[in-house]
């Protein structure tokens, strides 16, 4: 092991050749001066400079979902502002910001009501600072286009003239919000902020940071979950070229949270040679007791496990009367396979640990929590810890699992330079935080009109939360609650039950979460018992969502911050979604012979989604899917372009892993490694036609992120199944 | 010492010459616009032109560049392709993909363009097919492929 520290000279000179300046493309938020009076900052979302300009902070990271596009939008509409005269701060972590936590999709949910909030209060004091100037009252002024008018006078005075009588005022501890009908940018679509930047190459992703006398590194990490190093030879690796020295990052204890597995790290001056230096370590594992896992025998654990009885998470009328009547009784398991996120920029961070301070740039979902985490690693204080995020080349959920940022904030520590902790492809695939493979068991019984009147539920997966919960073995009550506890469906008996499984990989969320596997086996058994009671599966879904009803989500937190998939149910928009699919789709009328198609629907974040997949097949090879369609009820739309993007990508992101998307387990290790063996939809593999239905709403905004991916595997299992006539029940799809 | 021409310009490196370009490209010279998706040439992430041609630069050695001219996204944007006026500020592809909104995270879309633009610079009108068979290598998490295809239609059909 080794100390490296640069010396003031080889520092300059390492800094000269990389070009010397910090290349951050996102602006940080400014420091609120206490005596600039020209500068108006009356909300940590947004400052007005003496030209007018405005500053709106996001405080959520930009990995694809349109934050930076969507957010800002928001608090120039209440604000009155015009858009080219607007411009987006990155927040840095700061907790002034409230949750910042990218992850859930709630970055609109949760912000939709402070940036309004924020657009309205400057927005009334700079009419308030106009009428003074004018002394005039108030009422008769009003804000348009980045100025303050006097409509009966005629007078006019631009925002840049007025902010530095309105920082004098008090700031409105109730500013009026303006009425819907008065939105000018919130509904109407617009396209990427940033767009400029990423087609010229000049973005700057976490993979992209540079910064003065950095050096590069990677690991050689735990082959299997919770190896341990029993001998390590590096010699060999610090005689390669271009290689600085090894660091060990230390075996954390469970409960570990997102503390990293035990590794080598290998430092060097560029990222190839700090690869080529690893590729010469030689590290005796004891691989210990998960060694042993394996996806086969794993799969007949948990087949084992949903034939006995698990924890009820919900029970409604009697279930062992019910299954036991008279009637058509349904059977059938659900199975999905475990996924790896693969976002296109594997995971990365930059650290520079120096003087009792931290300094950590990196593409992570969740700032506040990366300084809280980094600060207790260190032992250092909070404020401390100072990390600014960059653009994410894709998360869906991986960047908030912050492994990698420990690892570059140990070998800075260590190493007492500012280091690149960069991971490849295979260290993203292999050293995933994997989703889960699944089982459910499906039981019912249908009653005269042909509906389940009684309906058996069992669910068995390793719970996300064996990160802060030593030894856990069965899915947690948040979990069965996105998708199975809060589903829809008016049935008088009902059973839902959480059956033991262990965790012999590390696993973790990935877009949509449980959602994913609920919404398959949920969607594949109503059409299977409505095959059964011989009715059409989207009338079948309207008759069993009974009358309209709203019911409170069971298992559901009530605090909005550690609330997923929403804390109520909804069945009429539920109801509508189908309904407006249908009607756009034309359900009912015959199809061309050879084409064939299923329907899924799904609520979840917040929001109510359906989906037809529609493929064609003339009785050889596979099916081919010709289109998608989804209905999308996410509330009140901020930015409809957004929605759509997230609406196509959902579709592709859920029939890639519908279609091909399979981790499996030998030995302990995840058998893929690259896009190779593991893979994601091809453009030559994309439908030729995607189709967003984005339906009107005044409800609060949803989710849109997450929403749309759970309902495509299961609308495509169902097209499978029209065009086949067998059935599918295991994911990926094998035909 | 290896000597080439990037964006234009003459270069010359004593970096080993088994180094492949696309670390080159981004710890030694500074350009990071190239990206790293997979390093075996599976996803299109650090598509380059190499002589015009697409190629991965995490697969190219430097010491296979020896005289040869390479272009990177930043060097597309400043006209270094043949039939693009110096003066624009955009490749033809680099505007439609505005035109099309077609990013969303936008970390695979520099080795997109590169595609795309060496598809059209050698099939100026180029079918559905041609479009599938110059893109299928080009991956994309996000899913933003109906807005490529829309985007290359668009130029194919001289719209953008």
């Amino acid at each position: 092991m080794d100390t490296l520290k640069l010396s003031r000279r080889e520092f300059v000179r390492a800094g000269g050749r990389a070009g010397a300046v910090l290349v951050l493309g996102l602006r940080a938020a400014p420091v609120r001066s206490e005596s600039a009076t020209s500068l108006f900052s009356p909300d940590v979302f947004v400052s007005i400079d003496a030209a007018g300009l405005v500053l709106v902070t996001v405080s959520r990271g930009e990995m694809g979902q349109g934050v930076r596009t969507s957010l800002p939008r928001i608090l120039a509409d209440e604000l009155e502002a015009d858009l080219a005269r607007v411009e987006v701060v990155q927040g840095l972590a700061d907790q002034r910001y409230g949750d910042q936590n990218t992850d859930g999709s709630r970055s609109v949910r949760m912000l939709w009501s402070p940036l309004r909030r924020a657009g309205a209060l400057a927005r009334e004091m700079l009419v308030r600072a106009a009428a003074e100037h004018w002394n005039l009252p108030a009422a008769e002024c009003r804000a348009r286009d980045h100025a303050v008018e006097h409509p009966a006078t005629g007078r006019r005075l631009d925002y840049a003239q007025l902010v530095a009588r309105a920082a004098k005022l008090p700031v409105p501890e109730t500013p009026v919000l303006k009425d819907s009908a008065d939105f000018r940018f919130i509904g109407v679509a617009a396209p990427m902020r940033d767009a400029r930047a990423v087609v010229t190459g000049s973005a700057i992703y976490g993979y992209d940071v540079r910064i003065p006398g950095m050096k590069y590194a990677c690991v050689a990490r735990a082959p299997v979950f919770d190896a341990r190093i029993r001998s390590l030879d590096d010699v060999a690796a610090r005689a390669v070229p271009g290689v600085r020295g090894t660091y060990r990052i230390p075996f954390s204890a469970h409960p570990r949270s997102f503390r990293p597995e035990e590794g080598i790290a290998v430092l060097a001056d560029d990222s190839w040679s700090a690869m080529r230096g690893r590729d010469a370590l030689s590290i005796d594992w004891n691989e210990g007791a998960n060694a042993t896992y394996e996806t086969g025998s794993f799969r007949a654990e948990l087949r084992e496990s949903v034939s006995q009885a698990g924890k009820l998470r919900l029970q409604r009328g009697d279930i062992t009367a019910g299954l036991a009547a008279e009637g058509v009784r349904v059977e059938a398991d659900y199975e999905t396979a475990m996924l790896a996120h693969a976002p296109m920029e594997p995971p990365v961070a930059v650290a520079w640990v120096r003087d009792g301070r931290c300094e950590i740039w990196a593409p992570v979902q969740d700032p506040q929590d990366v300084r809280r985490r980094v600060a207790d690693w260190l032992g250092i204080a909070p404020d401390k810890v100072k990390v600014t995020i960059t653009f994410l080349g894709g998360a869906f959920g991986r960047k908030s699992q912050i492994d990698f940022v420990f690892e570059a904030v140990e070998v800075s520590r260590q190493a007492g330079v500012p280091v690149k902790l960069f991971w490849t492809r295979e260290d993203d695939i292999r050293n995933c935080y994997f989703h889960a493979e699944s089982v459910h068991r499906m039981e019912a019984r249908l009653g005269a009109d042909g509906l389940p009147s009684a309906w058996r539920m069992r669910a068995a997966y390793p719970s996300i939360d064996w990160m802060d919960v030593k030894g856990l073995d069965y899915p947690m009550p948040w979990e069965t609650g996105m998708g199975l506890t809060n589903m829809p469906f008016d049935v008088p008996a009902v059973s839902i039950e959480a059956c033991r499984a262990r965790v012999p990989i590390r696993i973790g969320w990935l877009r949509s979460v449980c959602n994913l596997w609920h919404a398959f086996a949920l969607n594949g058994f109503i059409d299977e018992m409505a095959a059964a009671a011989g009715i059409d599966p989207v009338s079948y879904r309207l008759r069993m969502l009974g009358k309209d009803r709203v019911f409170a989500a069971p298992n559901e937190e009530p605090d909005p911050l550690v609330n997923f998939n929403g804390t109520r149910v909804d069945t009429g928009r539920y109801r509508r979604v189908i309904e407006h699919l249908a009607e756009r789709t034309h359900w009912s009328e015959a199809l061309p012979t050879g084409r064939f198609r299923g329907f899924a629907a799904h609520n979840s974040f917040y929001s109510y989604v359906a989906t037809v997949v529609e493929v064609e097949y003339d009785g050889r090879g596979a099916p081919r899917v010709t289109r998608i369609d989804t209905a999308i009820d996410c509330g009140l739309v901020v930015n409809p372009e957004g929605i759509r993007k997230q609406v196509e990508g959902a579709a592709i992101f859920g029939l890639g892993a519908a279609l091909f998307g399979e981790i499996t387990a030998q030995g302990g290790r995840a058998m893929q490694s690259n896009f190779g063996d593991y893979r994601i939809l091809r453009l030559s593999e994309c439908p030729p036609v995607i189709e967003a239905h984005i339906m009107r709403s005044d409800a609060e905004p949803g989710g849109a992120g997450e929403p749309p991916t759970p309902t495509i595997a299961p609308a495509l299992a169902a097209a499978f199944f029209a065009a086949t006539g067998k059935r599918f029940r295991d994911l990926p799809l094998r035909v | 010492m290896i000597e080439f021409e990037l964006n234009g310009r003459a270069v010359s490196t004593d970096a080993d010459a088994s180094m492949p370009l696309l670390w080159w490209l981004r710890d030694i010279h500074g350009l990071t616009g190239t990206k790293y998706g997979c390093g075996i040439g599976a996803c299109g992430a650090c598509t380059v032109h190499i002589d015009g041609e697409p190629g991965r630069a995490c697969l190219s050695s430097l010491g296979s560049l020896e005289g040869r001219k390479v272009i990177t996204i930043e060097g597309l944007a400043h006209g270094a392709v043949a039939g693009t006026p110096a003066a624009t500020a955009l490749h033809v592809v680099q505007r439609a993909w505005m035109d099309h909104d077609v990013a969303q995270c936008g970390y695979c879309q520099a080795g997109q363009i590169m595609s795309a633009a060496a598809l059209l610079s050698a099939n100026p009108r180029p079918d559905e097919a041609a479009i599938d068979a110059a893109m299928a290598g080009n991956l994309c998490r996000c899913g933003t492929y109906p807005r490529i295809r829309a985007a290359l239609r668009a130029v194919a059909a001289g719209e953008a």
